[in-house]
């Protein structure tokens, strides 16, 4: 009895939305773009898989929502809404089309000195907000930052999130977090009583990735990685960082001397290259907090930060040519394979058939919402031959 | 507690007026009277604490369960639901939420052993009918993680907590109190999620009528020589009789020392920005807690109170007569 008054309001909520198109899957959860009918905003559904799910709710999933209803801010992914429907999970978030990788990996976007002041000012803000609400979020990267249609940008994906306002939960995190490009050395030697810092680390790398236009410290390997950051950064001595051999997983690493950041980042301003150095600090206790590094002298120099309207973006209309011209190829290819196959008669041939003639009608419908009228009929009239065989 | 206690969903979302009635109370308090309810309440509550107990979960995931299992109850009713998986959820849920996980079915297995025994048999005075012990706990894996849901759709997905403990130990170490009072201070914190307040009130607010019960009620002059006396609440109740909120310390033999604890403790509290009011009523509700679990026995109590509240209004038993507030 108590359980009709949610379902009717669920029910309520989930005709609020109608799911466009599917957009993605993760390890527990599928996206779909969806519109908000009564609005006609666009939003994005996660769906989280929760019948498939034998212990109940994934832990992930659980943070996530968590975190995200704990956060409001311009900075952060907003959870819109949260509905159950059907045993699955809904989360209500706002559509987002593309994220910073993008916008770095886009070689025909040049990037001023403004631009990044502004993307960084608008990361550090909403890295703020967590640690003020004293959320860690752990996994920032490129990736994570998602791009607004009008230039803002918003932290999101708290799958690794987690609060640490609890004394006593000192020692007891776990260090297998963030991803391994962007993860502090204090993660790496094994670390499970870390703070903040650890995300000022991963704006660090990201400072110097939007610099550099290519990841600062790629690593191979959880051993590599410190080689890496060593190289890069001089290899810190206990003075440097009190503490630091006491790290259950320390071991000692080749010596390699301190070099000026200015070697590699040429073109940037003194500020800039003091802020990057106090965020990519080796002692945990010295990297500058969210705060310090929002009041550092960099963001009040000149050039002041674009505004996010008049940031470079990707090309929607280009991005979309793009894609389309990755699923042909994966269509023709596809054909192609088709083709070979049809010779034999076997059973296993047979199978393999009906799984490509799948591949082909997903692939199609995909297509088909990608894509005018011209191409859709093209690719309809090869899968009605493919059918005929 | 966080700096951001102001902003949090739990001061938002989540803080009750204290003098309003909740609609999930008011709908078990017209089959059973107030201390009923919360002899109710303290058993479930010792259920989520014996579970925590047997798998070893911390003091915190307790709290935190218990807020969960307050939060969703402040809208349903013992009367309309069986609380023992929503207790068995809560729990599930916290660890959780508090990064400690553990599988689903262990808390499932646990529960069901906790509840094998009917509750009159403990007592060895009704050791009839094993087929029916499993009755009080038929619930699976599943059922949990469904009800989970539902849980958080109660709770309208807000789940980070703030509790009083970290405010509490800090407070001890700035005074300089001993070791005792932290220890008993705890406990009457730990006792605090049993009732409403964690509803009600901020944690900082129950940091303080913990600390502050605690001093007022155990001097830490007192204690010292005695080397901390059995914490028993019962004798708490009993010791302040009428009136407990006259200020610390009131009628207390100085310990020798030109300024006691107490007179420190005092003064403490004196310049506090925190209304004491809120303080006192938060005290006054613990003592009135205390007192009707001075008279609880858990085996007898508990399936009398149940007879009550699960037979229909019209035809209630006589024995309801007395103790039925309307």
């Amino acid at each position: 009895m108590d359980v009709e008054t949610p379902d009717t309001a669920n029910r309520r909520t989930e005709s609020r939305y109608r799911k466009d198109r599917r957009v993605g899957e993760g390890t527990y959860a599928v996206v779909y773009e969806a519109t908000e009918t009564a609005t006609g905003r666009r939003v994005a559904i996660k769906k989280i898989k929760v019948r498939q799910q034998k212990d109940g709710l994934d832990v992930s999933a659980l943070r996530e929502i968590k975190a995200l209803q704990e956060l409001r801010h311009p900075n952060v992914l907003e959870l819109m809404d949260v509905y159950a429907h059907k045993g699955n999970l809904n989360l209500v978030l706002e559509y987002l089309d593309s994220d910073l990788e993008q916008i770095v990996k886009d070689r025909s976007l040049v990037f001023t000195a403004a631009d990044i002041k502004s993307w960084m000012l608008m990361t550090l803000r909403g890295v703020e907000h967590c640690h003020r609400n004293w959320i860690l979020h752990r996994d920032l990267k490129p990736n994570n930052l998602l791009l607004a249609a009008n230039g803002q940008l918003k932290l999101a994906d708290f799958g690794l999130a987690r609060e640490h306002a609890d004394l006593n939960c000192a020692g007891r995190m776990t260090s297998q977090v963030v991803t391994l490009w962007y993860r502090a050395p204090e993660l790496l030697f094994g670390a499970r009583d870390y703070g903040p810092t650890v995300d000022i680390w991963s704006v660090g790398c990201i400072f110097a990735e939007l610099m550099l236009r290519t990841p600062y410290l790629p690593g191979d390997g959880e051993m590599q990685q410190l080689d890496v950051i060593f190289r890069a950064l001089g290899t810190p001595t206990e003075e440097d960082w009190p503490g630091m051999t006491k790290l259950p997983q320390y071991v000692q690493y080749r010596a390699y001397p301190k070099q000026p950041l200015r070697m590699l980042f040429k073109a940037a301003g003194q500020d800039a290259l003091d802020l990057l150095a106090g965020m990519l600090r080796f002692d945990p206790a010295k990297r500058f907090t969210a705060r310090e590094a929002l009041q550092h002298p960099y963001f009040q120099n000149s050039p002041r930060p674009t505004p996010h309207e008049r940031l470079p973006r990707i090309d929607a209309a280009k991005a979309r040519d793009e894609e389309i011209a990755g699923v042909k190829r994966k269509l023709d290819a596809l054909l192609g394979e088709d083709a070979m196959q049809l010779g034999g008669e076997s059973t296993a041939c047979q199978c393999l058939c009906s799984y490509h003639l799948l591949t082909f009608a997903y692939t199609a419908t995909r297509l088909a919402s990608l894509e005018d009228g011209a191409t859709t009929k093209r690719v309809a009239r090869r899968l009605s031959f493919s059918m005929g065989v | 507690m966080a700096a951001s206690y102001w902003s949090s969903s739990q001061r938002l979302r989540w803080l009750m007026p204290a003098n309003v009635a909740l609609p999930g109370h008011e709908r078990d308090l017209t089959r059973v009277s107030w201390a009923d309810r919360t002899k109710l309440t303290l058993h479930y509550t010792n259920v989520i604490q014996s579970v925590a107990k047997r798998m070893m979960l911390r003091q915190r995931v307790v709290a935190s369960a218990m807020t969960y299992f307050q939060r969703f109850y402040a809208n349903n009713a013992y009367c309309e639901t069986d609380p023992y998986p929503i207790a068995c959820a809560c729990l599930y849920l916290a660890a959780k939420v508090e990064e400690t996980p553990h599988h689903l079915r262990t808390f499932v297995n646990e529960m069901r052993e906790l509840l094998r025994h009917p509750l009159s048999a403990r007592d060895g005075t009704d050791g009839k009918s094993t087929t029916a012990n499993a009755a009080r706990f038929p619930y699976t894996s599943a059922d949990i993680a469904e009800l989970e849901i539902y849980l958080l759709e109660e709770m309208d997905f807000y789940m980070i907590l703030q509790h009083p403990y970290d405010l509490l130990t800090r407070l001890c170490a700035e005074l300089q109190l001993p070791q005792s009072v932290l220890q008993t201070a705890w406990f009457v914190t730990n006792d605090s999620f049993r009732t409403d307040a964690c509803l009600r009130y901020p944690p900082h607010v129950i940091a303080l009528a913990a600390l502050y019960l605690t001093c007022a009620l155990q001097p830490p002059e007192a204690q010292a020589p005695a080397s901390s006396a059995g914490t028993s609440m019962g004798t708490v109740t009993e010791a302040t009789g009428g009136n407990p909120i006259l200020g610390p310390g009131s009628a207390l033999p100085n310990a020798g020392a030109p300024v006691t604890i107490t007179e420190r403790v005092k003064d403490w509290f004196a310049g506090l920005s925190t209304p004491l009011t809120e303080i006192a009523e938060v005290a006054q509700r613990l003592l009135a807690f205390y007192h009707v679990w001075d008279s609880f026995h858990e085996t007898e109590d508990v399936s009398a109170i149940l007879a009550r509240l699960r037979t229909p209004e019209a035809n209630a038993p006589p024995t309801a007569g007395p103790s039925t507030s309307t």
